[in-house]
């Protein structure tokens, strides 16, 4: 913008006057062309006349110049603009690159802050909002029994119990059962097991999926007549198909059966694990079907107006009806309604509770980032003062405060990317492969910014009174109220108090949950297994269907390998069972027993065992101790006296007292049928994965009394059991080629897995204690040294008329103490209710456990004052005639 | 009149030192013996422009008879802009200078 001149810069006081500068202008070169027109003998007249052809329509220079000039003048305001703000933002960042260490402090505290919350954040969304590639996820409910008393939680259910639940239920209108059961995939290179579902016909109506090609299932599809049809996923559809349109109406064989393939499934759809290729139809559950053998899942959709709770009670209300109806099968059965996820009220809590402490750890980094503002406000008062003496107006300096957060917000936000990320990754990597909810974990944009925007609205909130204070210092208070703080010893505004109090409970509170956690999860980890899987290999054998159809010959394949494996060179020992020696599902498999000689037992106590089959040698290979009487050998054949070896737990509940040997028990509730059973020995417990789990009941029988098809085999080396594996491997081809080795892994691993959960879980509420502690020390020091530094002059002269420093020390600490303590009482209080919430998860910990509980109040207390104590004994140790010069 | 035409002629004025809009319309009438016979008036939208370009600048001033006046100055994106439009100016008359001259 044109410099205005002098005379028409004092009449135009307010701004500048483009169309008077335009007119101005032009008038000079009009009357300047005239005069030269004159001056070459022209008369006035002529000249005028000339001169005003010459220049051309005024008018029309004037709209000209204006159109221009206007633009000129918005784009003058929005760079004025655009100054003021890089000046703000040169200046926050001149204000925090000058103080590093408050920059650095602050940014490392929002990071955590912020990095946490949004981790947490984005994982329990991916965990209780899963996303899945089904329309309206949420009002899909999955359906389990479960029972109590025998330790079994959420389990699958039987085909009566899904039959019934389709036919009287109110809440949903379908209900699709399925199953996950490999096939073998033959007619390739080689035999494959892949992942297959059968799943009754109207599962993917429900779901609401429509296929990419083809059709879905039709009830006719699961009539079993020929041909059998199957479904592929998309990604086999391209894998093993190359993606040809072609594929719908081939032929594929699945265990050795003719399959037409009449559909493929949408790309990105899976449902229960993204593994599973192909999907085969099953027939409905028959209200006559088996009501013992609880093996199928069931999925079904809320109907609009029904609420979760309402089907809940619905169902619940229905398990009662058939525990009545079938007292044999389904006496102290629940059934249970669960989200796609099945989270029970333990998780549920947890997450709850681990959510609420992030959030209060974050609100604690807030204000603990706020409170360093207002300290460092109070250090520039004199500055603040200045520059409103200059003229800043109360807008300006607000404005400066206000960039100055959100910087701080923005590098802090940054920063916490470093946080998420890693831990985020190794989520992933230790949960996705097991739980498909969580492999595509990732970062939730959304929490992320909600929690950085929540950060600047805290920072501003809590900045805010400082900054309005601050911003209403005229040059007068600069004069009265140097530096070095007020004269009067006026009580310490309860701001700070309050800020003291709130980091200190939140931390009490933090620390003790934690630690009791800690201590349960360290519980869980350290209950001796029950056995030793040191040395051992485990693989699995699945005897297809297919190729051995008598079930005589699929025995014999397995007896096969194991007396192969046991004939290995310098193998200590060599057996197989059912499953792992782990409770690795929802809940074990639990079979109602009959004790000879005890019908006096009330029906609702009727006794149970959780039951395996196991071959000669398991005991060995696994190293579980017999306690009592013998284990399993050849003697116990197909046609010998029908046996079973118990557990330690087992022998005690059920003959408490006595030898459990030589007693006798039958399978089955009260009028079972089978043989009776003679206890031959007695094994040490093996425990399940939940520790406080009732199903240490373990019943053994030998694998030729009760033949299966699938053998998960133990094989003890002794030494590295990796060196192992090709042995092993060749043993089961020398049995039969064809016969796949599944999961062949050491033990350890296999238990690793299983117990991994808890590990991580354990290590991130160290971090979540550890944080919250850190946060409560750096706060309460920063506290202390605000409030200290602000009484520097009064500090100083007490030091300067004789006042004893100790004496001063501890007026300064009684002041930050006194809050401090107040919150470690509300932390206890507070912690007390969270901790009786969560019992449930707190394994063999005492939830108001006095050792836990006093250390962490000893220690808060004592952190608190070293972290006053620092900052007070230097404030004593000011020059008390520069403190006081300073003025 | 070519476009920019007039712009050119402007900062070639105003190589010289501040002006104002009457001295530069005086100069340019001097220099091409009046062929050019432009409306002075179209000056003025034209120094308006190139100062909002930035290739000029403006202050008020006082005249040789005294009167308040505003001047215009070239600033340098102006120089290196008139530099680099002269160049394509001469090959652009040169080039049309041979055409007419093939016979």
């Amino acid at each position: 913008m044109s410099k205005t001149p002098m005379w028409r810069r004092y009449l135009r006081f307010w701004g500048t006057d483009p169309p008077a500068d335009v007119d101005a202008e032009i008038a000079f070169h009009v009357e300047q062309l005239t005069k030269h027109y004159v001056a070459r003998g022209m008369s006035p007249e002529q000249a005028q006349a000339q001169a005003s052809r010459r220049f051309g329509s005024v008018s029309r220079v004037r709209a000209d110049c204006l159109t221009v000039d206007k633009g000129l003048a918005q784009e003058v305001r929005r760079r004025e603009a655009l100054d003021a703000l890089r000046h703000d933002v040169g200046d926050a960042w001149r204000g925090l690159t000058k103080h590093p260490g408050f920059t650095a402090g602050a940014a490392l505290i929002l990071a955590l802050g912020i990095g946490l919350n949004t981790t947490v954040y984005s994982f329990n969304k991916a965990l209780l909002f899963p996303t899945v590639p089904i329309a309206d996820a949420p009002r899909v409910v999955r359906l389990w029994v479960q029972n109590m008393a025998r330790g079994v939680f959420i389990t699958p259910l039987s085909e009566g119990e899904v039959a019934d639940l389709a036919r009287v239920n109110r809440s949903f209108g379908a209900v699709a059962a399925y199953a996950v059961q490999p096939v073998t995939l033959t007619g390739g290179v080689d035999a494959e097991r892949i992942p297959a579902m059968r799943a009754t016909t109207n599962l993917f109506p429900l779901l609401r999926v429509s296929p990419a090609l083809g059709r879905t299932f039709t009830p006719e599809d699961a009539t079993g007549d020929e041909p059998a049809v199957a479904i592929l996923s998309h990604r086999t559809w391209q894998n093993r198909f190359a993606g040809d349109p072609q594929a719908v109406g081939r032929d594929i064989h699945l265990d050795g059966r003719r399959h037409t393939i009449v559909g493929i499934l949408p790309e990105g759809f899976w449902f229960e694990s993204r593994e599973i290729e192909v999907w085969l139809p099953r027939p409905s559950p028959r209200g006559d079907g088996a009501r013992d053998a609880r093996t199928l899942m069931a999925v079904a959709r809320l109907q609009e107006d029904v609420s979760s709770q309402a089907a809940q009670a619905d169902v619940q209300a229905l398990g009662k009806r058939l525990a009545q109806d079938h007292p044999d099968t389904n006496g102290g059965w629940d059934i249970v309604l669960t989200g796609l996820l099945p989270l029970g009220p333990g998780e549920n809590i947890f997450f709850a509770l681990v959510t609420t402490l992030l959030g209060l750890l974050l609100a604690a980094a807030c204000a603990h980032v706020a409170n360093l503002l207002l300290a460092r406000g109070m250090e520039r008062r004199g500055e603040i003062a200045i520059r409103a003496a200059l003229g800043a107006g109360r807008g300006r300096i607000l404005r400066q405060l206000f960039v100055e957060s959100v910087a701080l917000s923005i590098v802090g936000g940054a920063c916490s990317l470093l946080v998420s990320f890693p831990i985020l990754a190794q989520i992933r990597a230790l949960l996705g492969p097991r739980t498909p909810f969580l492999s595509d974990l990732s970062l939730d944009g959304v929490a992320l910014g909600i929690t950085a925007g929540l950060v600047v609205v805290a920072t501003l909130l809590f900045g805010l009174a400082p900054a309005l204070r601050l911003s209403s210092i005229t040059a007068g208070d600069a004069m009265r109220q140097p530096p070095g703080g007020p004269m009067t010893s006026r009580p310490r505004r309860p701001l700070t108090s309050l800020l003291i109090g709130l980091e200190v409970t939140i931390a009490t509170l933090a620390v003790i949950v934690s630690v009791l956690f800690v201590r349960a999860s360290s519980n869980v980890l350290s209950i001796p297994l029950g056995f030793k899987p040191e040395g051992v290999i485990t693989f699995r054998i699945e005897v297809p269907e297919y190729k051995y159809r008598q079930p005589d010959n699929a025995a014999r394949v397995l007896k096969e390998i194991h007396t192969r494996l046991q004939r290995l060179p310098s193998i200590a020992a060599a057996g197989a069972a059912v499953r792992l020696p782990l409770n690795l599902g929802p809940g074990l498999p639990t079979e109602a027993i009959m004790l000879d000689g005890r019908q006096d037992i009330p029906e609702d106590q009727s006794p149970w065992a959780v039951t395996s089959v196991v071959t000669p040698g398991y005991f060995e290979a696994l190293g579980i101790p017999v306690l009592d009487g013998r284990s399993f050998d050849d003697r116990d054949a197909a046609a010998s006296t029908p046996v079973a070896v118990v557990s330690r737990s087992m022998a005690r509940v059920y003959w408490p007292g006595q030898s459990a040997v030589g007693r006798r028990l039958r399978l089955g509730g009260a009028d079972a049928a089978g043989p009776w059973l003679t206890v031959i020995g007695v094994v040490d417990d093996v425990r399940p994965v939940d520790p406080s789990s009732p199903q240490v009941r373990q019943l053994y029988r030998p694998f030729d009394q009760g033949p299966v098809r699938a053998l998960t085999y133990f094989v003890a080396t002794g030494g590295d059991p990796t060196s192992r594996l090709q042995d092993v491997r060749l043993a089961v081809r020398e049995s039969d080629p064809e016969l796949p080795v599944l999961e062949l892994r050491a033990l350890t691993n296999a238990v690793g897995d299983v117990l991994s959960g808890g590990r991580l879980a354990t290590r991130s509420i160290w971090m979540n204690a550890a944080l919250a502690l850190a946060l409560a020390i750096t706060g309460v020091y920063s506290v202390v040294a605000f409030a200290s530094a602000r009484r520097r002059r009064e500090i100083a002269i007490r030091v300067a008329l004789g006042g004893s420093r100790p004496a001063i020390v501890a007026m300064l600490l009684r002041q930050a103490l006194r809050p401090a303590f107040v919150g470690v009482g509300i932390g206890l209080v507070l912690a007390a209710l969270a901790s009786r919430a969560i019992a449930l998860l707190l394994y063999g910990v005492d939830p108001l456990d006095p050792l836990t509980y006093g250390l962490t109040a000893a220690s808060l207390c004592v952190a608190a004052a070293a972290a006053s104590c620092f900052p007070a004994i230097r404030a004593t140790r000011v020059d008390a005639a520069g403190a006081l010069r300073s003025e | 009149m070519l476009r920019g035409t007039v712009d050119l002629l402007i900062l070639k004025a105003l190589t010289h030192g501040r002006q104002h809009g009457f001295a530069v319309a005086r100069w340019l009438e001097e220099v091409t013996g009046d062929v050019l016979r432009l409306e002075e008036g179209s000056l003025y939208p034209a120094l308006h422009r190139m100062e909002r370009r930035g290739w000029l600048e403006s202050e008020w001033g006082v005249s040789d008879n005294n009167r308040q006046v505003k001047y215009y100055r070239l600033t340098r994106r102006g120089r290196e802009y008139l530099q680099r439009e002269t160049s394509g100016w001469t090959e652009f008359a040169t080039a049309v200078f041979k055409v007419l001259q093939t016979t």
